[in-house]
């Protein structure tokens, strides 16, 4: 007869082949911020599209003018090389392609919009407006699914990954990983809406 | 740079490194998201029965290298090698909520006399997907391996292809030390592998491994 591991023995847990992801502030400041979501507000309907997920510009982004955009350009391209720099992909000029994303109404979340960038190598994705209720917490945040969640819901890794939302902390992530936003309460009142921005970032 | 096909009516570029650098360094934070769990543990409670243990699998005739069955194999030293992984994988199973009605074992033994006996990753790379957990403890180990630690069950990344370029390594190493215990999920592919050959060794490498269904 054994017995059974003591409580000292119990075992050790690691974790294997963990997806990065990372969140940082972006360097943009109060009128640069209000500059951005103006833009976007007022973006003609023929730059946007309704569809998946919810409304959501075309490139146009990717060269409006203006000083706050020039900023955002350049915060962006300073978190992902400060990423790529971690992991050694340096070395080769990245495009970047940018758009807005936006929800207006909770009947517009649904767990049909999961989608991937598959192209990116990084997706840096930023809350530009929040509702009020929901700055600072996962349900205002971007769900990241497992890759294998078949799998490895078997063994206790979870089958989605989320953080806390911030207005302009943005969440970078490999461009593979499936994503959607978080469903809020059906009765969350979203005011102005949720406002991101996401910039696919290409080191090829 | 071409413009994407569906932007074609926009008529507008991609951004492009003209843009200049905000003057200051961006803070970031880490995060591990879905890591896949590995347990380990020296199995201490083995102790006084892995020369028993070790003595019976080198009873059994069969090339190095080769997996050789221990479903026949009967005595206490069994009996508590059986009873140590099942304790461990109930508790991992109990942890992990896994709601099952069957529980199924497959146990066998591999022996190592030299570090020629390791067969190349191509040729040995496979995975008991099968099994809900696997446990392979290192029963022996040559001492060579302690001060050389060249010999390992190695696992691979299973999506490597996709997150190589993120620097998240492409195996993870169990070493071979006695009665050192590694548990993991059975769908990961494994190996055995030498990464220096070393020294000639002493004594052979015996790996003890179960595969365990919960259903």
């Amino acid at each position: 007869m054994v017995t059974p591991p003591a409580p000292g023995d119990d075992p050790v847990v690691r974790g294997a082949f963990a997806v990065p992801c990372w969140t940082a502030r972006m360097p943009i400041d109060v009128a640069a911020h209000l500059a951005l979501i103006r833009d976007i507000d007022t973006i003609p309907s023929n730059h946007q599209k309704r569809g998946e997920p919810a409304y959501h510009t075309d490139q146009l982004l990717s060269a409006l003018p203006g000083a706050h955009w020039v900023t955002y350009r350049a915060a962006v391209r300073c978190a992902a090389d400060a990423v790529a720099a971690e992991l050694g992909l340096l070395g080769v000029e990245p495009v970047i392609y940018t758009s807005a994303i936006s929800y207006r109404a909770v009947s517009e979340y649904t767990r049909k919009v999961g989608h991937s960038h598959v192209a990116a190598t990084l997706v840096v994705a930023m809350p530009l407006r929040l509702p009020r209720g929901l700055d600072g917490s996962i349900l205002g945040g971007t769900v990241l699914r497992n890759p294998l969640p078949s799998l490895n819901d078997l063994c206790g890794s979870p089958v989605t990954w989320t953080t806390p939302a911030h207005e302009l902390e943005a969440l970078i992530f490999p461009g593979f990983i499936e994503h959607r936003p978080a469903l809020p309460h059906p009765e969350t009142d979203l005011g102005r809406g949720r406002l991101l921005l996401t910039a696919d970032v290409c080191y090829f | 740079m071409a413009d994407r096909p569906d932007d074609e009516d926009t008529a507008v570029s991609a951004t492009t490194s003209s843009e200049p650098a905000v003057s200051s360094s961006i803070e970031f934070q880490r995060h591990d998201a879905f890591a896949v769990p590995l347990w380990t543990t020296v199995v201490s409670a083995l102790g006084p029965h892995q020369l028993a243990l070790v003595a019976d699998v080198s009873a059994i005739s069969a090339p190095a290298g080769e997996r050789v069955d221990l479903g026949t194999q009967t005595g206490v030293h069994w009996n508590a090698w059986r009873t140590v992984v099942l304790a461990l994988t109930d508790r991992l199973a109990q942890a992990s909520e896994i709601r099952w009605r069957m529980r199924q074992a497959d146990d066998y033994a591999i022996t190592f006399d030299s570090p020629d006996d390791v067969a190349e990753e191509r040729e040995s790379l496979e995975s008991h997907a099968r099994a809900t957990f696997t446990a392979a403890l290192w029963l022996s180990a040559p001492p060579e391996a302690a001060s050389h630690p060249s010999l390992s069950l190695s696992l691979r990344n299973p999506f490597n292809h996709l997150t190589r370029r993120y620097e998240v390594p492409t195996y993870v190493h169990h070493p071979a030390q006695p009665l050192r215990m590694l548990v993991y999920p059975s769908f990961l592919e494994q190996f055995f592998a030498v990464s220096d050959p070393g020294p000639t060794w002493s004594s052979s490498a015996v790996a003890l491994v179960s595969d365990v269904l919960y259903y």
